[in-house]
């Protein structure tokens, strides 16, 4: 499958600099996929972003929207924290199920991983972001799933004409109990680790999450 | 030498074989039914007899699947509404898109027992089809007002295949009749009999053998069973045990395991194909209901 989109973007970046031309951003995807065999199946996706708008070029801290009172101070970035003009990532998933019978039992593995460069004007070619994630999820009865994903962020910071490294990793757990199809119960361990350049990482972090489905719910998707 | 390439490629795509007709099936036994009408089709089964029809993720082999399809035939009633459409959108593909001719639901050409008006879409109620029961296929005669309704769209879809698709629909109902008229003979002594069941899977086949299902392994519909709802059923039922329950095979043992080992030893626990377990085989259809009666038969 194959998709391209083209728009003008004029939101995408705060404050974005840059002639106001008609297409300002467009992207290319492409999603492969097919099964291995009644158990096992797969899917890989590619994308490209390519942004025609400069990014900002301010600091990363202390750059305030419109709304200043947001909650979390030195939080309120409205565009994404970390971006760039050009943008890839990749999705791997595999799937198994016993006879293919997801009802039952189902392993569900992602892999993602996200590249940005072209950060800002002053960047080089080792100024660029990187995240990539991988997670694993287990139903192992009709109602209950755990799961373990890892993140791990490595950014460039802009500081004037330079750049600090940043870098977080994160490790989730987590239970999730569907008393029926349309519900969810979900408890959540947050432990974010090796913090560079990040002021308040979350060290320990616990969610309960209640999550009701009118009509059409996400579960069927791959 | 333009003119040149043109008449060759048009001549080679006059020289191709015509393309026999590619169907997709939801489910195996519409496979079943589409392989006796249209043998010659390239057929593309959804789900099998170990799946669990309402719980079936868009998976990219589907997407593909359906891509290719000329038509397709589901179910309907809601019971593919949680993956069909999301199939329909990412295959893009107008044959088969919702309304065309090409896209065929067994459900709007058949009556449904237990319609509950209004009732569908509560996430707190279970998975309830408003539309009614859609595991229609159970019941043989309604599986024939399918088989009637599919092969005249398939005649209006193929028209250079109708005179075939007429000729084996001809062929297939008075076999089909014989067998359901010695079916009910063999399943005569069950009438009035009460069973157990997990889902209302077979809810049509009971109907059909004048069967009654006195009580749900699944607390609500489409949800596991659970040992609190377990416990209920066994106090309900000690003093009357039912004949026999049944559960299907893309459903797990356990929770029918759990319960005939209390009701006692006269009490089996049988596992129904909920579908024909080979779609593309001669006469699946009559192989899977002979497998479901005589397995009902064989217990004393």
């Amino acid at each position: 499958m194959w998709g391209v989109e083209a728009f003008r973007a004029r939101r995408l970046v705060p404050h974005a600099e840059g002639s106001p031309g008609s297409v300002g951003a467009y992207t290319l995807t492409t999603k492969l996929g097919g099964d291995f065999d009644r158990s096992n199946s797969w899917q890989l996706g590619l994308s490209l972003l390519k942004s025609r708008r400069a990014a900002a070029t301010e600091d990363h801290h202390g750059h305030h929207d419109e709304e200043e009172d947001h909650g979390e101070e030195g939080h309120a970035h409205h565009g994404a924290a970390f971006g760039g003009r050009h943008t890839r990532l990749i999705d791997a998933t595999w799937k198994w199920a016993p006879e293919g019978n997801n009802s039952q039992q189902q392993v569900r593995v992602t892999l993602e991983a996200a590249q940005i460069r072209a950060i800002n004007a002053f960047a080089g070619p080792q100024d660029r972001h990187r995240a990539s994630a991988l997670s694993a999820v287990w139903r192992f009865h009709p109602n209950w799933e755990t799961g373990v994903r890892f993140d791990r962020l490595r950014v460039s910071m802009p500081h004037g004409d330079h750049f600090h490294a940043g870098r977080l990793d994160e490790t989730v757990l987590m239970l999730v109990w569907k008393p029926s199809h349309g519900q969810s119960v979900r408890l959540q361990y947050t432990h974010q680790h090796r913090a560079v350049g990040f002021e308040h990482p979350a060290k320990r972090a616990l969610q309960l999450q209640y999550v009701v489905a009118f009509g059409a719910h996400g579960a069927h998707s791959y | 030498m333009v003119a040149k390439a043109v008449a060759w490629l048009l001549s080679a795509l006059v020289a191709m074989p015509s393309q026999a007709q590619t169907v997709f099936a939801c489910g195996p036994e519409w496979a079943a039914l589409t392989c006796v009408l249209l043998p010659d089709a390239a057929i593309h089964v959804a789900t099998h007899v170990y799946q669990d029809p309402h719980h079936i993720e868009a998976r990219p082999a589907l997407i593909a699947q359906l891509r290719q399809a000329d038509a397709a035939i589901c179910t309907g009633a809601s019971l593919e509404s949680g993956w069909l459409p999301l199939l329909q959108q990412r295959a893009g593909n107008r044959a088969v898109r919702e309304g065309a001719p090409g896209m065929f639901f067994a459900a709007t050409v058949v009556s449904l027992i237990d319609a509950r008006p209004g009732e569908g879409g509560n996430p707190f109620a279970g998975d309830v089809h408003a539309e009614g029961n859609p595991h229609l296929h159970t019941d043989p005669h309604r599986l024939l007002q399918v088989a009637r309704a599919w092969s005249e769209r398939l005649g209006q879809l193929f028209p250079d295949q109708r005179e075939g698709i007429d000729r084996r629909m001809a062929q297939f109902e008075p076999v089909w009749r014989a067998r359901v008229a010695a079916w009910e003979r063999r399943a005569a002594p069950l009438r009035g009999a009460h069973v157990v069941a997990q889902h209302a899977s077979f809810a049509y086949l009971w109907h059909w053998l004048a069967i009654r299902q006195v009580a749900d392994l699944e607390p609500k519909p489409g949800q596991a069973p659970t040992p609190g709802h377990l416990q209920g059923l066994l106090d309900q039922l000690r003093t009357q045990p039912p004949r026999l329950v049944a559960v299907a095979s893309h459903h797990h043992p356990r929770a029918g395991h759990w319960l005939v080992q209390r009701l006692g030893p006269g009490v089996p626990l049988l596992q129904l194909p909920a579908t024909v377990r080979e779609p593309e085989a001669a006469d699946a259809l009559v192989r899977w209901m002979d497998e479901i009666i005589e397995t009902l038969m064989q217990q004393p």
